[in-house]
């Protein structure tokens, strides 16, 4: 999940480079190339979304954690349960929901909304939602089970220098 | 049960869940999926992913993730630290002089971009390491954050106004040069507020120990260091403001231009490039997925007939003019305490609008101070979309209590604003004026 | 209670003058169903973003709406046909009468994609507006100028020389301000006096040159609900659509108001294209419409309802440009 994650991050050096670029061609030519729309908006989705199970793990979606700190161990292993539990919940409805979507898009074929003369093809981005998600459930289950069965919460990871 | 406790009942459970530290994105999704499936069947989940889908498609916010990686490599690569150093110095004897800095940044990046996650995510990257190094008050610090990066939302261009705009049919054009002053304005009464704690408490904001202050040439000489980022302000801004870019496009010359400076400085490294990247991952993600349960959230609310109890409550107002704007200003903060002001306008500005526009306000007044109270949504607990944003880049040891804390006085001092243009309208009229449009 | 509860949803605004002809709607089923039947209207954006109508409708997330055909040509390419470059019609009844004739093929068409389609409610009472922040006089003057439009009208601003983007509605003004596009096609006189964009857009080309008037809201209604409606209750929803069609119609006032209010504000010019060049975009609008009809048999068939009505009302010299025969 890690290195995925990682490998996702990624995605915002071409998001910069690919903004700059069309924005310059349109300044100096006064064309932008005609797929800086829709492609901005892929590398976007997919950075975002793909990195939800890496920004769970991390523990970076924001919690408001007030009662915690005032919770003996029990009570915390306790909410960490229920915690992952909504997290699995949500990430396994949307699952379920979103892949008869993509699949009715897959078989459409469906195009962009957004209209502009690349018109791309956009099914395959809708797979991107239950993707994530099922990235996100295994995330959740990983994190509930390992609460369950009382492990040491995380394995120490090995740092990077620069971090 | 009563339907019309339904959008109370989803306030209750949202807020157990939140209470239950079950992360926010997923605690609005929760809600949101448990009553759109009991109330109106197993379609109805797609709500969520339409909501997820419109993220997706989303033009406007890519801006977020720009800002967030332009911070990071310019916090890396030390040239944040090198401008507050210089700005240190520059306050000299002047308490609190780097939270005004962070005031009128904020400001600045408003002025750039209309989304409020890239004004505060940036100034808690940017401002906030700097003022606890110097010293400052941890609750002084996140507030001026707070406040600061909220700025955008009244300095135009502001994606709320135009919604406003087109909601209740009042000149944009008038709403953005009276959110302009307004913003300005509002900037100052944080600015004086700013002093005026520095100057009873010298230890929440010090001012440059004594034997640290320097003369002027030497100020003038620190200027070299902060010529660079300089001129990338400048060029982000003015190709902004003249139509050359994007606010989009300006977030990702404002990242290049990061990177650029950085090489410049011989300080970028391949590890600075790589780790901003996953950095900027998890807050993006985070934020991504928070407005994802926001809207879901806002459209099972309004679906439930939010609006209904908008509408009841709107008019069932008592009193004259003054006590029915009165109590429709408490109403949407108290609204803006569990709704993101987008949800807000579409909900219940057009129900209430019309009924204070009938009783002869100003409509361009009335936007603006409206304007002015759906700001505070942003930043009152227990649901305010900048406190998490900014939860979601500080340090890990500032929990959200502090940052609820630290939004209390900066929200007063919004609610003062809004008295002080009620008793002053002119404040932020007369450039409305002065401009003549909307008036 | 009512027996029956619904939610509307349309791609209009909070607040504005088409929002408030679907909460006539909806108050028109009610008191027909003597309270038996409610529908509550939502405006777009408010439940969901806008272009997700389509699959809410067919989920049924809602139970029925009234949104714009032309935002669908990403589900299926023979939306693009919503509107017809180079379309003389100009007025509601005109436009009516062709969207009575399209029914069947429109109703084939969302079946397809799960939605069941009960003919147009509201009809533009004029062809759309043509704003620009430079002077746009000629067809020639629209070389190179980056244009803001949506479904046909990308094709075609090309096919003139323009550059085009399509923005959202909340966005169209601050890239107005910000000279980001130079033109805009959007909607009505009404509707822009409200975006504000009188304040920001100083030239305007009357009448826009992409389509004439044509169906901007069809009412579209989620099939298992309308199965489950009583024979009564769809007789109510229909003689409410007709309603609803009686106040589209109105809309022409509100368009001659509004236009008159355009003409007075300081600074704001006014045009038209010259008579060749209506006619050369057109033909370019003629072609376009020709090729997209014959990339499908359905299409065909669109062309030869078009033609065929052009036909009628008149329009001969195009009719027969769009290979009409006697
Ligand atoms: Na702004
Ligand atoms: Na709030």
């Amino acid at each position: 999940m890690r290195r995925f994650g990682r490998f996702v991050s990624l995605l915002i050096l071409p998001l910069i480079f690919e903004i700059v670029y069309s924005a310059l061609k349109s300044l100096i030519l006064n064309k932008p190339p005609i797929w800086s729309f829709e492609i901005s908006l892929f590398l976007y989705g997919c950075f975002f979304m793909l990195g939800s199970a890496y920004c769970h793990m991390d523990k970076k979606h924001v919690a408001v954690d007030i009662i915690l700190h005032y919770l003996p161990p029990k009570g915390k292993r306790l909410q960490r349960i229920f915690s992952e539990g909504v997290v699995l919940f949500v990430a396994l409805v949307m699952l379920w929901v979103s892949i008869p979507a993509a699949w009715r898009a897959t078989l459409i074929e469906e195009r962009s909304t957004h209209q502009t003369p690349f018109n791309p093809e956009v099914w395959w981005y809708r797979w991107i939602i239950p993707f994530s998600c099922a990235l996100l459930s295994a995330q959740a289950l990983k994190d509930m089970m390992i609460a369950i069965l009382k492990r040491p919460s995380r394995t120490p990871e090995i740092r990077e220098p620069g971090q | 049960m009563a339907r019309e406790l339904y959008p109370l009942l989803m306030f209750l459970i949202l807020f157990l869940l939140l209470a239950a530290g079950v992360p926010i994105a997923f605690s609005l999704a929760a809600v949101s999926i448990a009553f759109s499936f009991f109330l109106w069947g197993p379609g109805a989940l797609n709500i969520l992913v339409s909501a997820a889908w419109g993220s997706m498609n989303n033009f406007v916010i890519i801006a977020v993730p720009l800002f967030i990686y332009m911070a990071y490599i310019l916090q890396k690569t030390d040239v944040v630290a090198d401008m507050y150093d210089v700005i240190y110095k520059w306050s000299g004897k002047l308490r609190g002089g780097l939270a005004i800095a962070t005031i009128v940044v904020g400001a600045i990046l408003g002025a750039v971009s209309g989304v409020v996650a890239a004004g505060v995510i940036g100034l808690g990257l940017i401002g906030l390491p700097q003022m606890l190094k110097h010293g400052y008050d941890k609750k002084m610090s996140l507030g001026a954050v707070l406040a600061g990066g909220t700025l955008g939302q009244l300095i135009p261009p502001s994606t709320n106004m135009v919604l406003y705009g087109c909601v209740t049919g009042v000149s944009i054009g008038g709403l953005f040069a009276g959110g302009l002053v307004g913003g300005i304005f509002l900037a100052f009464v944080y600015i004086i507020y700013i002093l005026i704690r520095g100057l009873l408490n010298p230890a929440f904001c010090p001012s440059l120990p004594p034997e640290e202050q320097v003369s002027f040439k030497e100020k003038i000489r620190a200027l070299k260091g902060i010529i660079l980022p300089g001129v990338l302000i400048l060029v982000v801004l003015g190709s902004m403001l003249n139509g050359v870019a994007t606010p989009t496009e300006a977030a990702a010359f404002g990242a290049a231009g990061a990177l650029f400076i950085g090489l410049c400085k011989r300080k970028l490294t391949w590890d600075i490039i790589y780790s901003s990247c996953y950095e900027t991952l998890s807050v993006s993600s985070m934020v991504g997925w928070t407005m994802i349960g926001a809207g879901a959230f806002g459209s099972v609310f309004s679906g439930l007939g939010g609006n209904t109890l908008v509408a009841n409550i709107a008019m069932n107002m008592p009193g004259g003019p003054n006590m029915v704007l009165a109590v429709s200003g408490v109403f949407i903060f108290v609204l803006g305490m569990f709704l993101e002001p987008g949800a807000i306008i579409f909900l219940a500005v057009p129900i209430i609008i019309p009924i204070l526009t009938r009783m002869s306000f100003d409509p361009l007044w009335l936007g603006l101070a409206f304007n002015f109270i759906l700001q505070t949504a942003y930043l009152s607990p227990p649901f305010g979309l900048s406190l998490f944003y900014l939860k979601g880049c500080a340090p890990d040891d500032i929990d959200i209590v502090a940052i609820y804390k630290s939004s209390v006085p900066f929200i007063l001092l919004q609610i003062l604003a809004v008295v002080i243009i009620f008793f002053f309208p002119s404040i932020v009229m007369w450039l409305p004026r002065y401009l003549g449009i909307g008036v | 209670a009512a027996k029956v509860n619904w939610r509307l949803v349309t791609h209009a605004m909070p607040g504005t003058e088409q929002q408030h002809i679907a909460e006539v709607f909806c108050e028109t089923v009610k008191t027909l169903s003597k309270g038996e039947f409610v529908i509550e209207p939502f405006a777009g954006g408010v439940l969901f973003p806008v272009f997700e109508s389509f699959d809410a409708i067919a989920n049924g997330v809602v139970d029925a709406g009234l949104v714009y055909s032309a935002y669908w040509t990403g589900k299926d390419p023979l939306f693009t046909l919503t509107t017809q470059p180079g379309n003389p019609l100009g007025t509601f009844a005109e436009a009516a009468y062709f969207a009575d004739k399209l029914e069947p093929w429109f109703a084939k068409l969302y079946a397809k994609h799960r939605i069941t389609y009960l003919g147009h409610a509201v009809i533009s009472p004029i062809r759309e507006q043509f704003m620009s922040v430079v002077p746009i006089n000629t067809l020639e003057d629209l070389k190179g100028k980056k244009v803001r439009t949506a479904g046909f009208g990308a094709r075609f601003y090309e096919a003139l020389g323009a550059t085009t983007i399509s923005l959202a509605a909340p966005e169209i003004y601050t890239a107005f301000q910000t000279k980001n596009i130079d033109a805009a096609e959007w909607t009505f006189w009404d509707e822009n006096l409200r975006m504000g964009f009188h304040e920001v857009a100083k030239y305007v080309i009357d009448p826009a040159i992409h389509t004439g008037a044509h169906e901007n809201w069809p009412l579209l209604v989620n099939p298992g609900r309308w199965d489950s409606l009583s024979q009564e209750n769809k007789d109510i929803l229909l003689a409410a659509r007709d309603v609803m069609r009686y106040h589209a119609a109105m809309l022409y006032v509100l368009e001659v108001k509004a236009r008159q209010r355009w003409r007075e504000v300081p600074g704001i010019t006014i045009k038209s294209w010259s008579p060749e060049d209506e006619v050369k975009a057109s033909d370019v609008g003629n072609a376009l419409v020709i090729e997209e009809c014959n990339k499908s048999a359905e299409g065909k068939e669109f062309l030869d309802i078009y033609r065929s009505t052009l036909w009628e009302l008149g329009y001969k010299d195009q009719a027969k440009k769009l290979g009409y025969t006697e």
